[in-house]
């Protein structure tokens, strides 16, 4: 981690009002991109400009046909945030002369979106857990859109990478009803969860796929937004928290010098964690849109409402309440409902098993991996524990974790049936994660001599008579000290393990002596 | 069957070129789906057909063949005239094709080839062929794909086909006819009705909308108009007068929606994926790639529209002009209604007279800057803003003189039916033809 300098957030000059509005872009996930049938690929690493067809690229004589999954997953993710869909939906042309627009415009929406009116509940205040209070985030608007292609700057030359034309966006639209960078990122993370629980957007914030507009303004007055300013393309949690938080500063000197903030559009400096001036806000007359006569008006009836509706999974609020019902503890749900399809590999795990067993095995173990191996793909030695770095983004998702859920409970059961102690358990766990061993636990165990040995109380005794005579003298020497049964249990304990090569069980062992030695 | 194909419709083995320095030696890497439909059925394109540039224009880019001509349409004639004619010096008292399908006109007129394909956004293929003398028809919106035509004006754009005589027309329609997913503006007609053989026109309605004698329809256009409507009586037709009260809005209305539209389709010619690009961009300039490539690669024409089309589109303007014009349309799609439930077809005239020459267009765009040019789409833009099938019959001409040749230049009626309903177009157009006894 880089060291970050410390922020100077002075407190006391937010006594003026603080008004945040978002407009959030996630990419959404569908087969096909958004106006063409070019495959919506989500990896980064595909090769430049392999994946674009005539329209991606705006070729003459093309034309954009609309995806219907994409306009499904949009009225979904409508649904999830509690939005109204609308009977009707149209596109728009909107003129943006920028290298990475092929066709020299984007396809919007806006006046007759996908759908209005949504909110989100977030516990709103500071980290002090007991101080938070439910708080409703309003949502404008929701609305479809098409991506631009990539462009990279290196040299005088802009390259231009059009594999990114034209995939499916979500825009969403809050009201600016947030009044903290903390419920901001609330709001954000809750949004995001709801996304990719829902199946609707893909999981890699690095990869630009979900992109934060935050619009801020100040006022002291009741009744009155002061002159926002708008700060681009925020893709991670902590620079959407420090430009607020700087944001709200810059404005807070500005507006106490009795300088007036202008209207104007930010970008935020990661290094020097500070927001700069990018351009002046536009005028009236560069904003030009039309209605896209190419594409027909979206009509969503009231029957595919509901089937969509039907199709989403169980809600978080549902999911939370069954994994609680369970005796799982809030750190352990929040743990397994934070990381994309961890809470189905752990019910898929935890069936006809311990359920809190399963989960303390899932977040000791299974996590503990994850974020190792995130902390290695990051370069960064130190292993940064999960809880305080909720949004980091995981190099490994549980879908390519070298184990699977069935495999993890044959592990546990090794386990539970005292055929291996737990920290071997948790040693063949490890070989099958680390190592990519192929054979079954069972079989780990028995190749690396895990398995203990079960022996009946004849064994035991044979074992123990063994043991007494040939070590008589030091027996007898040990009897006569002052806490004289708990140094024979350890002698003899040893000698057990050393007789069986540690393959005894050890509670086994000990539980045969403390009766042995009471007879004795 | 031999056919031109106007340089807007994409081609992978010919240019298309829009006529446009833009796409100068552009060669599609795909066919349009008319296009891939015709050489399905074995069509041969024997080449790609002149236009104004991106289809702005109402005159056409080449010469009118029937300056070319004597008073017959003898292909024997064309040669010999054209052997004795340098055709590198053309005069400016020969006349003018017709835009913007003018070199698809042109090619049917001089009887390259049986039929051509053109495009028809405010009256671009029938304009054409009422001053060349051959059909020329525009679907209804959505009946021929777009997929693989250049746009110019996307709610308007159709394909029209040109053709020598009317059953080569129709055979053309019934080819491209099809409905095609790869345009989300086609539409599915299957389920319309077909063709009817009629040995009259007992029972079918003519409107004929008063409004379209406007001023300055010439003598000659007039006279030809009520010969038409006479032979469809004589045929029994009904004939009733209607009215379209916003006819005098049309040509407003369709040149602030074509601009608007204009602006948005060509602003992706900016000589980075295709195309021209300019040598010398000045890198002092706020998008000196563009600015340089677009003002290099567009004509005047093109230019004047896309800078009309950016201002109704912006913001401060968009209500007065773009919103109006959007209102108008909408006005003209009701009367065009009401009209058909009156009438089962419109006939009207499909320009104001013949052809006019190259000079007598030169003395006219000095006086008007230009704008007298539109005036001659009056009645063909109306059908185009409703997305009605209109096709234009050649119908009587014009005599008049030329290199002391007496001459006839063409005119042409058009018949106007209701959406969907194209093929009373071709059913009521045989009785032009047909001598009644």
């Amino acid at each position: 981690m880089a060291v970050v300098p410390k922020l100077n957030i002075v407190k006391n000059l937010t006594k003026r009002k603080v008004c945040i509005g978002l407009e959030i872009h996630a990419t959404l996930k569908t087969k096909h991109k958004l106006f063409s049938n070019t495959i919506n690929h989500s990896n980064i690493n595909f090769k430049q400009n392999s994946n674009a067809n005539l329209f991606d690229l705006g070729f003459p004589g093309s034309l954009p046909v609309i995806n219907n999954e994409a306009v499904c997953q949009a009225i979904k993710a409508s649904l999830v945030l509690n939005a109204n869909v609308n009977k009707f939906s149209q596109f728009l042309t909107f003129y943006i002369y920028s290298y990475d627009l092929p066709l020299g415009y984007q396809i919007t929406q806006k006046d007759h979106p996908i759908a209005n009116y949504g909110f989100l509940d977030i516990m709103s205040g500071s980290k002090d857990f007991q101080s938070k209070v439910k708080k409703r985030i309003s949502i404008n608007q929701i609305q479809l859109e098409m991506d631009s292609a990539k462009s990279i700057q290196n040299n005088n030359y802009v390259y231009l990478d059009f594999n990114r034309s034209n995939q499916p966006v979500l825009e969403i639209v809050t009201n600016p009803t947030l009044e903290s960078s903390d419920d901001t990122v609330s709001f954000l993370k809750l949004l995001l969860r709801e996304l990719i629980h829902n199946e609707l957007t893909i999981t890699n914030i690095e990869q630009g796929t979900f992109r934060t507009d935050v619009n801020i303004s100040l006022t002291d007055s009741l009744d009155k937004f002061g002159t926002r300013c708008e700060i681009k393309h925020l893709s991670s949690f902590n620079s959407i928290k420090q430009a607020i938080d700087f944001e709200i500063e810059r404005q807070n000197k500005l507006l106490d010098n009795g300088v007036e903030v202008q209207h104007e559009t930010r970008g935020f400096n990661e290094k020097t964690l500070e927001t700069f001036l990018l351009r002046e806000k536009e005028m009236d007359a560069d904003y030009r849109f039309l209605p896209e006569p190419d594409l027909p008006i979206i009509e969503v009836s009231d029957r595919v409402i509901d089937t969509l509706r039907s199709e989403l999974p169980e809600s978080l609020q549902a999911r939370r309440e069954r994994l609680l019902s369970y005796g799982l503890s809030d750190y352990t749900v929040n743990v397994l409902m934070d990381q994309y399809k961890a809470v189905e590999f752990f019910e898929k795990c935890a069936k006809n098993r311990d359920k809190k067993k399963v989960a303390n095995w899932m977040v000791g173990e299974i996590f503990r991996f994850l974020n190792e191996n995130a902390a290695e793909a990051a370069g960064l030695g130190d292993e940064s524990s999960f809880n305080e770095n909720q949004e980091s983004v995981m190099s490994l998702s549980m879908n390519d974790l070298p184990i699977s859920a069935e495999r993890l409970g044959e592990v546990i059961d090794l386990v539970d049936s005292e055929q291996v102690s737990a920290l071997r358990g948790k040693n063949i766990l490890r070989k099958i994660l680390r190592e990519k061993l192929t054979e079954t636990p069972l079989q780990i165990a028995k190749d690396l001599g895990y398995i203990q040995m079960k022996i009946d109380l004849e064994e035991f005794n044979a074992i123990f008579e063994k043991i007494a005579a040939e070590n008589y003298k030091q027996i007898e020497r040990l009897k006569g000290k002052k806490n004289a049964k708990k140094s024979l249990k350890g002698f003899f304990m040893g000698k057990f393990m050393s007789e069986t090569k540690g393959k005894l069980n050890p509670l086994d062992c000990d539980k045969f002596l403390e009766e042995k030695l009471d007879q004795n | 069957m031999p056919i031109a194909v106007k340089g807007n419709i994409s081609t992978v083995n010919l240019p298309t070129t829009c006529s446009s320095n833009i796409l100068r030696d552009w060669v599609s890497p795909y066919d349009a789906s008319v296009v891939k439909l015709l050489k399905d059925a074995g069509a041969i394109i024997i080449g790609k057909s002149n236009m104004d540039e991106f289809g702005m224009g109402a005159y056409g880019p080449t010469y009118n063949p029937v300056s070319f001509l004597n008073n017959s349409t003898n292909t024997d004639s064309l040669k010999n005239e054209t052997s004795n004619r340098d055709l590198d010096t053309p005069t400016d008292d020969m006349f003018v094709p017709g835009g913007s399908s003018g070199g698809s006109a042109a090619a049917v007129a001089a009887n390259f080839c049986l039929s051509a394909l053109g495009s028809d956004t405010g009256g671009s293929v029938r304009l054409p062929a009422s001053y060349c003398g051959v059909y020329g028809f525009k679907p209804s919106y959505g009946r021929f794909s777009r997929y693989g035509l250049v746009s110019y004006a996307s709610s308007l754009d159709t394909i029209g086909i040109l053709g020598n005589n009317l059953e080569n027309t129709k055979t053309l329609y019934d080819l491209i006819s099809s409905f095609d997913p790869n345009d989300a503006t086609s539409v599915d007609f299957s389920s319309q009705s077909c063709s009817q053989e009629r040995k009259d026109l007992e029972g079918i309605t003519i409107g004929i909308p008063q409004e379209y004698y406007v001023d300055g329809l010439s003598q000659e256009m007039l006279e030809c108009w009520s010969n038409g409507i006479k032979k469809l009586e004589n045929s029994k037709a009904k004939i009733v007068k209607v009215s379209l009260p916003n006819t005098v809005n049309a040509l407003s209305s369709y040149y602030c929606i074509a601009s608007a539209e204009a602006s948005s389709n060509l602003a992706r010619f900016d000589g980075i994926r295709f195309g021209k690009r300019s040598e010398q961009p000045d890198l002092t300039e706020k998008h000196p790639l563009y600015s340089h490539t677009r003002t290099e690669g567009f004509g005047p024409e093109v230019q004047k529209r896309i800078m009309l089309g950016t201002f109704v589109l912006e913001a401060s303007s968009y209500e007065s002009y773009f919103g109006k014009a959007t209102m108008i349309r909408n006005m003209i799609k009701e009367e065009f209604r009401t009209c058909f439930q009156k009438a089962d077809i419109l006939l009207t005239p499909a320009t104001i007279g013949g052809a006019p020459t190259v000079s007598g267009i030169k003395i006219n765009s000095n006086l008007e800057g230009g704008v007298s040019e539109y005036a001659n789409d009056v009645f063909t833009v109306p059908a185009s803003l409703a997305g009605l099938p209109a096709l234009v019959v050649p119908f009587g001409a014009k005599k008049t003189t030329f290199n002391n040749r007496e001459l006839q230049l063409p005119l042409g009626l058009q018949l106007i039916s209701e959406f969907g309903n194209d093929e009373l177009c071709f059913d009521v157009a045989r009785f032009f033809n047909k001598t009644i006894l």
